[in-house]
């Protein structure tokens, strides 16, 4: 059966997508996703997209979703090497990613990542109330 | 208007959908598309296919590369005989979706494409005709 490997990198999650993806794959690795970050308490997940060349409505969704429930379990998750034909693609099929960081590559995308995990634990710790959860 | 090549699969299973979605993107690049526009198609037909599967219990889809006034040009066709689309206007809507799903599919993909076509009866099946130019 296929699956997408996840690799641990210190707190962070690094999952290099390299095959074309389908439903059943993204399903599957939404699902490993959120195991991981709980055995792991992981802060951070780097999606590398560099080599899919086909995002659709729902591989999109997929990428939402993992954004979403990675932020639940109190990490942040960064889109990296989105290509171009694949992020024009996405826009005119009218597929919103509101909540996405994104990177040109994974060194930017751990920098952005660990930019991100120091500022909140910044907040954390001085005004845990005024925290924006919008 | 000329037929160049045509292709026909079967479309039951997402094996059958992650084929036909391949051979979209084959043809595509056999005549030398951008990228841009060959990216666009193969998301086009994967919606559709997806519909297709979900909504149409499956079908067939026909890749064919066409010659016409000195362009050439693929053209993607997604046939099923399933429930068929009541009102085709709302279902070309975006959030439109039976299926609680985000609605994109048909408006995005019509969006995506150069020409597209949809017609549809209740209980006789959907036909879906994408169609970009070589620049
Ligand atoms: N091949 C088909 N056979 C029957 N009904 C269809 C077919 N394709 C689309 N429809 C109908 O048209 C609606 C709109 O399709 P569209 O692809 O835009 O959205 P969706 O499939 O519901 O959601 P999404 O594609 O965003 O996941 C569907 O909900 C369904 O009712
Ligand atoms: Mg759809």
């Amino acid at each position: 059966m296929d699956r997408i490997p996840i690799l641990k990198l210190g707190n962070l999650l690094l999952i290099t997508i390299q095959s074309e993806i389908y439903d059943s794959l993204g399903i599957k690795l939404l699902n490993d996703i959120a195991e991981t970050l709980e055995k792991h308490n992981s802060k951070g997940i780097l999606l590398d997209i560099s080599s899919v060349p086909i995002i659709d409505s729902f591989m999109g969704r997929i990428i939402n979703n993992i954004a979403s429930i990675s932020g639940l379990m109190d990490a942040q998750t960064v889109v990296v090497g989105m290509q171009p034909a694949v992020a024009i693609t996405l826009v005119e099929l009218g597929l919103e990613m509101p909540n996405i960081l994104t990177a040109i590559n994974v060194e930017h995308g751990i920098e952005l990542l660990n930019e991100k995990i120091t500022k909140l634990n910044r907040i954390d710790e001085t005004d845990q109330g005024e925290k924006d959860t919008d | 208007m000329k037929l160049i090549k045509e292709k026909k699969i079967r479309i039951k299973n997402e094996n059958d959908f992650l084929n036909g979605r391949g051979l979209v993107k084959e043809l595509a690049e056999e005549i030398e598309l951008s990228d841009l526009v060959k990216t666009k198609i193969t998301t086009a037909s994967s919606e559709i296919l997806r519909n297709m599967l979900i909504h149409g219990k499956g079908g067939v889809i026909i890749i064919r590369i066409i010659e016409k006034d000195n362009k050439i040009g693929l053209e993607v066709i997604c046939k099923d005989k399933g429930v068929g689309i009541p009102d085709k206007e709302l279902a070309l809507q975006k959030g439109f979706s039976t299926n609680k799903s985000l609605g994109l599919g048909l408006p995005g993909a019509k969006n995506l494409v150069d020409e597209f076509q949809l017609k549809s009866e209740l209980n006789k099946g959907t036909v879906v005709k994408l169609m970009v130019w070589k620049q």
